[in-house]
């Protein structure tokens, strides 16, 4: 597997900017030549639609929600990140650099980071010039909040709500495209495989979610932007069809797949109520610059209404081992603080459920309600809806879940994955953000790829690769319209008696979860390997899909997905099992200090696991992009 | 929990396809108030599973309120009984054992029926893409904080972007009228000076268009407001209505 | 600006053709017929002042511009009557196609007022009415004997028409239910006639809303008030 990430020479201040000036550029009369499938319609997936239709290029864009303003980037509630220094606190792109970095634990590549922070100032422009309604100050001037894993304010925000209002935006600019016929747009159609012509991804087969109809579609160029794959947990704050589907079945075309391990949870979740769970719900990290989280001291204290346990009796946890950065700590820290707390016996929940406190006293009693309400009111309100509390009045009661997965298909500095002419954007890769990510980066990658890198990348592709027209009568097309179709044909046939959810919440809950979840260690993982292809056959002879193929059906769309999550689980328990060293969201209970920080390897894991498609029932080959750091040096992440 | 059990009755209505006639029907089950109503329905729909029966198709996605997917009209009401939130963050704690309910699909001649409890709202990107937008190309923007936006109209001109676009206004209005959200979008992007530049081009356009998808008229009766789950003011049909009088009356040139 | 794929009509024909240019016009007729309603009202009130302010007041009216002013009234009248009927007619029979099944367990309506519910309704008591209302005492078709009456000094008796009618419980139950419907339409038309002119708008809104009961009731008072004066006997001839 080739994994030459292309990092252009020179000082990493100038990279982007001389590789810019080497790419090969496409002429804008031949532009209108060239067709781009862009998969997916969130952040990512919008923002490379819009941009390059307005460049010229014909785009084909497909989405299985119903539109395209729906895709689960408009759930992102904190902020975005950039390193405008407005605030005159001492940011630069080179601190944004360096604290994402940091944040990932050291597992991500400089140069691609580096060019984040750099394009970052340019993500608030547009979307500013765009009409986002950011928050402003009374001059008229921007807003700016702290998040975690930072010490400056850096962080723009739209109420809580800022995912949506960039998604929004996005999706006008899309929109603008469509209405001028320059998108074609393909909602309620979800990508089953991806084909490839001579060995470059020549196009996509697609299932439109109201006929069922199997479709190709073929183009010069196919741009990935499908997400993350964190439903694989079955529970998690992912939207309820979000799925590794499309990028899954890039890896089994040849794309390698990078540090599936590493996925994030989040520390403020709204904890789990019953078996009926069907996800879980985030508290925005913004509530952390206000909110102090705490369990008793006492285990016996823990049944006991929170306002009756003085101040003296409760463990502001974070605030005492990170006195430093307190409550605001990385989020694969604040975590797995929670966790170690609920495992010490105070947990604040009965029954068996897991839960600590995020406490407003101190905020309202400094700031008063009305300040509060102001900066958090719609979370306050969504809180009391979920959990009929009121939280201006008695602590949120709060737990880490899954969140986003920084693992993902592996990209070059192109974003172009191991597959020729198969770019990969946003959550969906794995270049930014290492084994952890940091709050409110996410939307700045997101955008980052789609408006500012792949307009340029993909050009350099596309005059390049010269692989002339190819149109959907071609066999490979054909071929793999027949296995789409063949394998839903098979979880029609199988007839079993269990539905899709009792696979999917046993593959999330039982198994990935419980031993590749917060904490994981070897013999876990072994057992994870050995429970999921059991389970895999399990469900294979028992699932029951109700329905037929030629019709709208949900459950025939559920089967299909979580039959790759079962395949995956066992790629990211591997993987997990692989790295014998503690880093970021990646917890190995083997690797941690005699204080339980994570222990990262250095000398043997700083490097991106590229896991390779073998066969069905043959191990995947693990490949290696070692991480190089020129520019920050490594060094045990210390919060405290 | 068993001493929290709810015993209710749902009809809902059930149509095979876009042509199909539809009509409502009876369910019992059983529920307990910490679920969300779509959880309600999930338990409901494993149940119909077991029991090889077809389960009840609906739209959902985030299942926190934001994406705008859920649709459904409950007891007469688009989204349900509470006010200001969704159908995925409506908790059965809302119900109370015993209760019959009647969940209903959005009805509208331009939201078509797809299945069940699904409709095409398909219509609302069409009228976003006559003109819900600023014509601002990728690159070249002004740094963002040239263009000084006051406080007091940021806050006012997201009130407005806070439409999820989940067609509750088309549903709860008496006419099957889209003004509300036309309105939202017309109202967010004229209080920003960018949003100036294609003031007129964009009333005129998003209003033409949302003739042409066959929403009805309004008659100022004010349920679309009041169904709307994220708030949206009705001051956002005033303001339509002002730009798109304005609009046409100054030649309609931008 | 990239070219929508269908761009709107500009100026008159596009206005009219769509449904915020028909509320328009239904705005502005309505305009015109509230404001004919309350000054119609306002006069005839008159009637409490005796035959001579009434009399006198009617042949004035017939007189001015040599007796034009009152055709090209009711030529003007006419024409916004028909314009806010034609509007009515397009406009509901839109907003029912826009909902061709209803729903099967109703919609409950949270603001929705009565008189908002029933516009069709009233609407159509209240051409009814108007037709009546002509005839009767404009036409003198209905009560012919009634109708021709002279005063002293030649001019038609217009109080004595009046106050004779009225003092048929039947043409007194017609003329109550006739603007009590009446009432309900301005109720809720005068405050929506502000808002599809946007100007139900900011910290007018309060205030607005409560115009159109406030014009609704004092127009049925004042109205009532003449018929139920009569036929309680505290005017008489």
């Amino acid at each position: 597997m080739d994994l030459n990430a292309r990092i252009p020479s020179g000082p990493i201040s100038e990279k982007w900017d001389k590789h810019r000036f080497d790419l090969k550029l496409v002429n804008p009369a031949n532009k209108r030549k060239f067709k781009v499938i862009v998969v997916g319609s969130g952040l990512a997936g919008a923002s490379a639609a819009a941009t390059l239709a307005e460049l010229g290029y014909h785009v084909d864009c497909f989405c299985f929600q119903d539109s395209p303003r729906r895709a689960h980037s408009i759930a992102a509630q904190g902020g975005i990140n950039a390193a405008k220094n407005y605030p005159n606190d001492g940011d630069s792109v080179y601190r944004l650099f360096y604290d994402t970095v940091k944040g990932g634990d050291y597992r991500a590549r400089e140069a691609n980071v580096y060019r984040l922070a750099q394009i970052s100032n340019q993500i608030i422009d547009q979307c500013a010039s765009q009409g986002v309604p950011f928050a402003r100050e009374y001059g008229g001037q921007l807003a700016n909040r702290s998040f975690g894993g930072a010490q400056v304010s850096r962080t723009f925000y739209a109420r809580g709500q800022t995912g949506q209002q960039l998604l929004l935006g996005a999706y006008s600019a899309l929109e603008r495209m469509i209405g001028a016929k320059k998108v074609k747009m393909h909602p309620r159609t979800e990508m089953l495989d991806l084909v490839l012509v001579n060995g470059h991804a020549r196009g996509i087969v697609t299932r439109n979610l109201i006929t069922g109809t199997i479709e190709s579609h073929s183009a010069d160029a196919v741009v990935l932007a499908t997400g993350g794959y964190g439903n694989v947990f079955y529970l998690s704050t992912n939207a309820m069809a979000s799925n590794v589907t499309a990028a899954y079945r890039c890896y089994k075309r040849g794309a390698g797949f990078a540090n599936p391990c590493f996925t994030q949870i989040h520390p403020t979740c709204i904890p789990v109520s019953g078996d009926y769970q069907s996800k879980l719900t985030l508290m925005s990290e913004s509530l952390r610059n206000d909110g102090r989280v705490w369990v008793p001291k006492d285990k016996a204290d823990c049944r006991k209404a929170p306002k009756d346990i003085p101040p003296s009796a409760r463990d502001y946890y974070l605030e005492r081992k990170y006195p430093a950065f307190g409550n605001l700590v990385p989020r694969d820290v604040a975590s797995r603080a929670a966790k170690e707390a609920v495992d010490s016996g105070r947990s604040v929940l009965d029954q068996g459920r897991s839960a600590v406190y995020l406490d407003f006293e101190t905020a309202i009693a400094r700031d008063g309600k009305d300040a509060i309400a102001d900066r958090y009111g719609n979370l306050f309100d969504m809180y009391e809806r979920i959990s009929g509390e009121n939280p201006y009045t008695t602590p949120m009661r709060i737990y880490p879940a899954v969140h986003y997965t920084m693992g993902g298909l592996w990209v070059d500095y192109n974003l172009m994955s191991t597959i020729p002419g198969l770019h990969v954007l946003g959550e969906a890769n794995f270049s930014d953000h290492g084994a952890n990510r940091l709050g409110a980066s996410a939307l700045m990658q997101g955008l980052a790829d789609g408006y500012f890198v792949i307009p340029y990348t993909i050009g350099n592709y596309l005059a390049t690769a010269k692989q002339g027209d190819v149109n959907t009568d071609h066999p490979a097309f054909k071929d793999a319209e027949k296995a789409a179709q063949d394998k839903l044909k098979r979880l029609l046939n199988v007839g079993g008696d269990k539905s899709v959810d009792y696979f999917h919440r046993k593959l999330g809950v039982d198994i990935m979860w419980e031993h590749c979840g917060m904490a994981r260690d070897k013999q876990g993982l072994e057992k994870a390997l050995q429970m999921i292809p059991e389970l895999r056959e399990r469900f294979w002879r028992e699932i029951r899909v109700p329905g037929s193929s030629s019709e709208v059906n949900l459950w025939l769309e559920k089967a299909n997905r979580v039959a790759d999550f079962l395949e995956f689980g066992e790629i990211m328990c591997l993987d997990a099992l692989n790295r014998e060293e503690s880093a970021g969201g990646h917890f190995r209970l083997e690797h941690q200090t005699a204080d339980g920080e994570a222990k990262r390897d250095d000398e043997n894991y700083a490097y991106g696991a590229v896991w390779e498609y073998k066969g069905d029932g043959v191990a995947p080959a693990l490949n290696k992009e070692p991480y190089t750091f020129e520019y920050v040096k490594l060094a045990t992440r210390n919060y405290a | 929990m068993s001493d929290e059990t709810m015993r209710i009755t749902l009809h809902v209505w059930r149509q095979k396809g876009p042509n199909d006639r539809g009509s409502l029907q009876s369910y019992k089950t059983e529920a307990n108030p910490h679920m969300s109503f779509l959880e309600m329905l999930d338990v409901l729909n494993e149940q119909l599973l077991s029991k090889n029966e077809d389960p009840i198709a609906f739209d959902h996605d985030c299942r926190e309120g934001i994406c705008g997917m859920c649709s459904m009209v409950i007891n007469g009401r688009p989204h349900g009984p509470r006010n200001a939130t969704t159908t995925c963050q409506l908790h059965m704690r809302s119900f109370k054992d015993g209760d019959e309910i009647y969940i209903e699909p959005w009805q509208a001649k331009a939201f078509p029926i797809i299945k069940d409890l699904m409709v095409d709202r398909s219509a609302f990107d069409r009228v976003i893409a006559s003109g819900g937008y600023i014509s601002v190309g990728t690159g070249g923007a002004p740094d963002a904080n040239a263009i000084p936006i006051g406080k007091k109209q940021a806050d006012e001109a997201f009130d407005y972007a806070a439409c999820i676009g989940c067609g509750a206004c088309v549903a709860a209005c008496p006419n099957a009228s889209a003004m509300l959200f036309v309105g939202a979008k017309v109202a967010h992007l004229s209080k920003f000076p960018q949003g100036q530049v294609e003031r007129k081009g964009r009333a005129l356009n998003m209003v033409a268009a949302m003739d042409t998808e066959g929403f009805g008229a309004c008659t100022n009766h004010g349920e679309c407001a009041s169904a709307c789950p994220k708030e949206i003011p009705l001051e956002a049909i005033m303001v339509l209505n002002r730009e798109y009088a304005r609009a046409q009356l100054s030649g309609g040139e931008d | 600006m990239s070219a929508p794929s269908q761009p709107a009509q500009r100026g008159i024909s596009g206005l009219m053709n769509s449904t915020i240019g028909a509320k328009i016009a239904m705005a502005l007729t309505g305009f015109v017929l509230v404001g004919f309603v309350v000054q119609h009202m306002v006069f005839n009130l008159q009637l409490f002042a005796g035959p001579e302010a009434l009399n006198a007041y009617a042949y004035n009216l017939k007189g001015l511009l040599g007796g034009n002013f009152v055709w090209m009234g009711r030529a003007f009248l006419l024409a916004c009557i028909v314009l806010h009927i034609m509007a009515a007619m397009r406009l509901s029979a839109r907003n029912r196609a826009a909902r061709p099944n209803r729903y099967a367990a109703g919609l409950k309506t949270q603001t929705t007022s009565y008189a908002a519910k029933f516009m069709l309704g009233t609407g159509i008591v209240t051409l009814l009415f108007l037709v009546y209302h002509i005839l009767h005492f404009t036409g003198g078709v209905i009560e012919p004997d009634n109708f021709h009456i002279l005063d002293s000094e030649g001019r038609h008796d217009v109080w004595r028409m009046v106050v004779t009618s009225f003092k048929n419980p039947v043409v007194v139950v017609t003329y109550v239910v006739a603007n009590i419907a009446l009432a309900f339409h301005l109720s809720h038309s005068v405050t929506s006639m502000f808002a599809t002119l946007g100007l139900q708008s900011g910290s007018y809104r309060p205030l607005i809303a409560k115009i159109g009961p406030a014009v609704a009731t004092i127009v049925l008072l004042g109205n009532i008030a003449m018929a139920v004066s009569v036929i309680a006997g505290l005017i008489h001839i």
